[in-house]
């Protein structure tokens, strides 16, 4: 520590420190502007310019090293002077109307107008020749003529990032900040790691207009993988170890967050892959499928060692339904030490993994062993079999009681609520084809109802079967429709004819059989308090026939009052964000309370029910998972040739795979990056008096 | 100095001489232009401080000067010598400080009086072409970018002094030197083309006369 006097205040300093950082450390504020905690010190803006002892001149603090018994003072007139004057000069040739800046009320100028008082007033503005030179991005938003040149982004790229692609340009007789032949940066060595946004003190450089959620904290918003993950896993740190090889690691990372990875991999909806920044520029990493090659190729399974089990608690939980919810649920609850029994109607466990998603999308044997891994870290009981018509048997024998049946009941619109002996829900038809049940005839026709991807899984099955013409109806146009694209894709691929923006008017039966539906081509519909409210095109009626209808339009939790649990006009389970419900001691978690959801939702859903759960028994709720330590990071990334015309990869090999995750924004070294603290923060003591102007 | 720029950049003026062989405020100008246009960019006085020295000097050429000008530029003049990050800025700002010092006078009348002793900034003179040296070759009238000049074959030209922007390309494109500044006085010259040997030579030496600016 080294001791010396800031504006007659004795303070330490750390060794290392320059007496900027010895200041601001200290609680005294001293204005700065190209100063930044990640970047070396400059000196350029002259805002830091202090009064040390002994010096001639007044020197700029954040080039000064504190030594022992240094007398400083950062508030005399020809400090203030100086800064007021370098203040004044940069505002020259910036634009005037704050108010129209994104940056407003977070720009670092605007708070040191505010704490100078400066304006613009007494100098010449200057217009400058290149102030309009910078092409913005879907990623990197420019607005040049804001900036100011403390050369921060410059710095930021080359130093911090060993990128280098912004410069200090001249034309016209002008300095300005840009990329070599002011190209945009695609066309550069660009990394867009937005480093360059992050540092930036004003509304020069900013991220895209609606590049990230809105509503969330922003060192989360800025990782939208892993922002986009309901269970928020570390998408970036398993991508990079993925890249390197490093298998296991890449899979303890995951496993931290989730259960059920290679499921994932094989069907999980990834959410993150639509949110990846990557997919602003040209398509998102593969995340799903470098989970998958992390997992098939993880020869150690190191996270293993590293799980803990708690000594039994005493308490005894019940959870019915066996599917990926419940299941997560249980894993966590008996790790916590609770003896657990999972209630599974159908003979095998894995709910929708097993009798829901068509095999062709996800084999048996990889659902198995998921859920033997969570067995073989912590066994516990699973009932099959056990069809659970009334919970409140459940709610006298055990502790706690967590429901996670799912969404198991298709619901049909009213148009639908003959007992036709060839319609089918489309819920109950994908678990036909999964339990091997002769569904669908061969060389018939199948109309399926609905866009979302039980639809999907329903008409391609059918295709698969035998059938011969297969189509989908679906109200909503192409470009709205629910299933994810790539099925929407596939499906055309395999023939299936999809008809969008349709609705069926009526059925026409034939001895309680359906023969055909009455279609009408939709101009758009809601739902309204009368349920969907369709306005149609006069003169497009139409009639289709058909052997089989399969009605995919939704699915409700199938229980009744019966059951134990309120159930809200939607036909779903009630429960509030810790999955507690209006029964005290039973929760419920996953698609019963949500509706049809994904593999992932109902994870990162069972998770927290678990953490609760666990609460409510008087454990501490903690669940989490530490598999791997986190090394420090280099915050260097260096260049990559080609880096924005690398395309999307199969990931089949770890060449591939490699290729792949390089691909990768590196987006979470971004919340690494110190965030600049205006003079009003209360890391800062209060000023008596803001300025002796 | 934290950046390499040398002073070598800056145009070489005779700053010992007389303020009617050497306008300082042009002087000032051309270094500080020149300071500014070779800076690197990142050091806010070496940038913006010589920059907006020299729109302001810029001003006081054009007749666009105010009073409190000449304050500000030694403000800014003095902060660029002490804290400029190269020699290029300093030694510009230091030689801008010592045109004002050592010619102060000459400063207050391009201020005051918008008058430059030696006619080099614009709005101290006017351009005119001497009927009595004119030949009327009409190498003036296609040298003019403004098409400020009338007068056709064996006519003296004339100088539209409304549309002339002061440029002096017709200076230098003239072979007999017939065209040449007028400060606060104002020669005689023909309202419209007239032709050449017509114009009273009897007038041509006491005919100048001091006109009233405009405005003044």
């Amino acid at each position: 520590m080294i001791n010396l006097v800031i504006d007659g205040r004795i303070v330490e300093a750390v060794e290392g420190r320059n007496l900027l950082e010895a200041a601001l450390d200290a609680g005294i504020y001293v204005p700065h502007l190209c100063a930044h905690p990640d970047l070396s010190s400059r000196g350029s803006c002259k805002l830091c310019t202090v009064e040390v002892e002994g010096n001639a001149k007044p020197v700029q603090a954040c080039e000064v090293t504190p030594t022992e018994g240094m007398v400083v003072r950062t508030k005399t007139p020809a400090v203030e002077k100086i800064r007021n004057v370098a203040l004044e000069l940069v505002l020259a040739p910036h634009p005037k109307d704050c108010t129209s800046c994104r940056a407003y009320l977070n720009c670092e100028l605007q708070a040191l107008m505010q704490y100078t008082g400066i304006t613009h007033s007494r100098l010449r503005s200057i217009d400058k020749k290149t102030a309009n030179i910078g092409v913005s991005d879907n990623v990197v938003s420019k607005e040049m003529f804001r900036c100011i040149q403390c050369g921060r982004c410059v710095q930021a790229c080359d130093e911090l990032r060993g990128v280098g692609v912004l410069h200090f340009n001249h034309a016209q007789g002008e300095a300005y900040v840009g990329t070599w032949g002011d190209v945009s940066l695609s066309e550069t060595d660009c990394r867009f790691c937005s480093a360059c946004v992050e540092v930036c003190p004003t509304g020069a450089i900013m991220d895209a207009p609606g590049l990230f959620a809105s509503g969330v904290p922003k060192a989360l918003a800025v990782v939208p993988c892993r922002n986009g993950c309901p269970a928020h896993t570390d998408i970036p740190l398993y991508l990079q170890l993925a890249g390197d090889g490093r298998y296991a690691d890449s899979v303890s990372v995951f496993r931290e967050k989730l259960t059920f990875p290679l499921s994932l991999g094989y069907v999980c909806s990834h959410a993150c892959e639509s949110d990846c920044k990557r997919g602003k520029i040209d398509f998102p990493i593969s995340i799903r499928e470098v989970k998958r090659f992390a997992v098939e190729n993880d020869t150690e399974e190191s996270w293993k060692q590293r799980t803990w089990v708690e000594p039994a608690s005493g308490k005894r939980v019940a959870v019915v339904g066996g599917g990926p919810a419940g299941l997560t649920g249980a894993f966590y609850l008996a790790r916590k030490g609770h003896a657990v029994t999972v209630l599974e109607r159908m003979p095998k466990a894995g709910g929708m993994l097993t009798y829901g998603i068509p095999k062709y999308r996800l084999p048996q044997e990889v659902v198995d062993a998921e859920v033997d891994t969570l067995l073989q870290v912590v066994p516990f009981d699973i009932v099959t079999d056990s069809e659970i018509d009334d919970i409140a048997g459940l709610t006298a024998e055990y502790d706690a009681v967590l429901v996670a049946v799912g969404a198991q009941a298709g619901r049909r619109p009213t148009t639908f609520r003959g007992s036709w002996a060839n319609a089918v829900n489309g819920v109950d038809l994908c678990r036909d084809f999964n339990t091997g049940q002769d569904a669908v005839a061969s060389g018939s026709t199948v109309t399926v109802y609905g866009g979302g991807n039980v639809a999907f899984d329903c008409a391609r099955g059918a295709k698969r079967a035998g059938a011969r013409t297969v189509r989908i109806l679906c109200l909503e146009p192409a470009s709205a429709m629910l299933a994810d694209a790539a099925e929407l894709r596939e499906a055309i691929a395999e023939g299936i004819e999809i008809i969008n923006s349709v609705a069926v008017t009526a059925v026409t039966e034939v001895d309680g059989l359906v023969t055909g539906l009455d279609l009408q081509r939709v101009q758009s519909f809601h739902f309204g308090a009368n349920g969907l409210e369709l306005t149609c095109e006069p003169g497009s009626e139409h009639h289709v026939s058909t052997d089989l209808l399969v009605l995919a339009t939704g699915q409700g939790a199938g229980f009744g009052q019966g059951f134990g649990l309120p159930v809200r006009p939607n036909g779903l389970a009630a429960a509030d964000f810790d999955c507690a419900t209006a029964v005290s001691g039973v929760f419920a978690v996953g698609d019963v309370v949500t509706g049809t959801k994904t593999v992932i939702e109902a994870i990162a859903g069972a998770r927290r029910a678990a953490s609760s759960i666990d609460r409510f028994l008087g454990g501490n709720g903690n669940i989490e998972d530490h598999f791997f330590d986190r090394e420090e990071r280099d915050p260097s990334l260096g260049i990559i040739p080609d880096f924005s015309s690398m395309t999307r990869t199969d990931c089949r090999t770890a060449a591939a795979v490699a290729d792949e995750t390089s691909r990768c924004l590196h987006c979470e070294l971004r919340p690494d990056i110190e965030t600049v603290k205006y003079w009003t923060d209360s890391a800062y003591l209060p000023l008596k008096v803001v300025s002796t102007r | 100095m934290r950046c390499e720029l040398s002073a070598d950049l800056l145009p070489t003026f005779d700053l010992g001489a007389d303020p009617v062989s050497l306008c300082p405020v042009s002087a000032s100008l051309e270094l500080m232009r020149r300071s500014a246009e070779n800076a690197c960019g990142r050091e806010v006085f070496c940038r913006e401080g010589t920059r907006q020295v020299a729109e302001i000097l810029s001003d006081i050429t054009a007749g666009r000067g105010q009073s409190e000008d000449l304050e500000l530029v030694e403000e800014l003049c003095q902060l660029t010598a002490d804290n400029a990050g190269c020699e290029l800025a300093a030694t510009a700002a230091g030689r801008v400080l010592r045109l004002i010092r050592d010619h102060r006078d000459e400063w207050e009348q391009h201020l005051r009086r918008k008058r430059c002793a030696s006619l080099t900034c614009v709005m101290s003179f006017t351009v005119y072409i001497d009927p009595a040296t004119c030949t009327a070759t009409g190498a003036c009238t296609t040298a003019c970018p403004e098409q400020a000049i009338t007068g056709g074959y064996g006519e003296i030209h004339v100088i539209d002094v409304d549309r002339c922007t002061k440029c002096l390309a017709c200076l230098s494109a003239c072979p007999t030197d017939a065209i040449r500044k007028a400060g606060p006085i104002k020669p005689r010259v023909p309202m419209a083309p007239v032709p050449v040997g017509s114009f009273g030579s009897e007038d041509a030496e006491g005919g100048m006369r001091r006109r009233r600016r405009r405005g003044e």
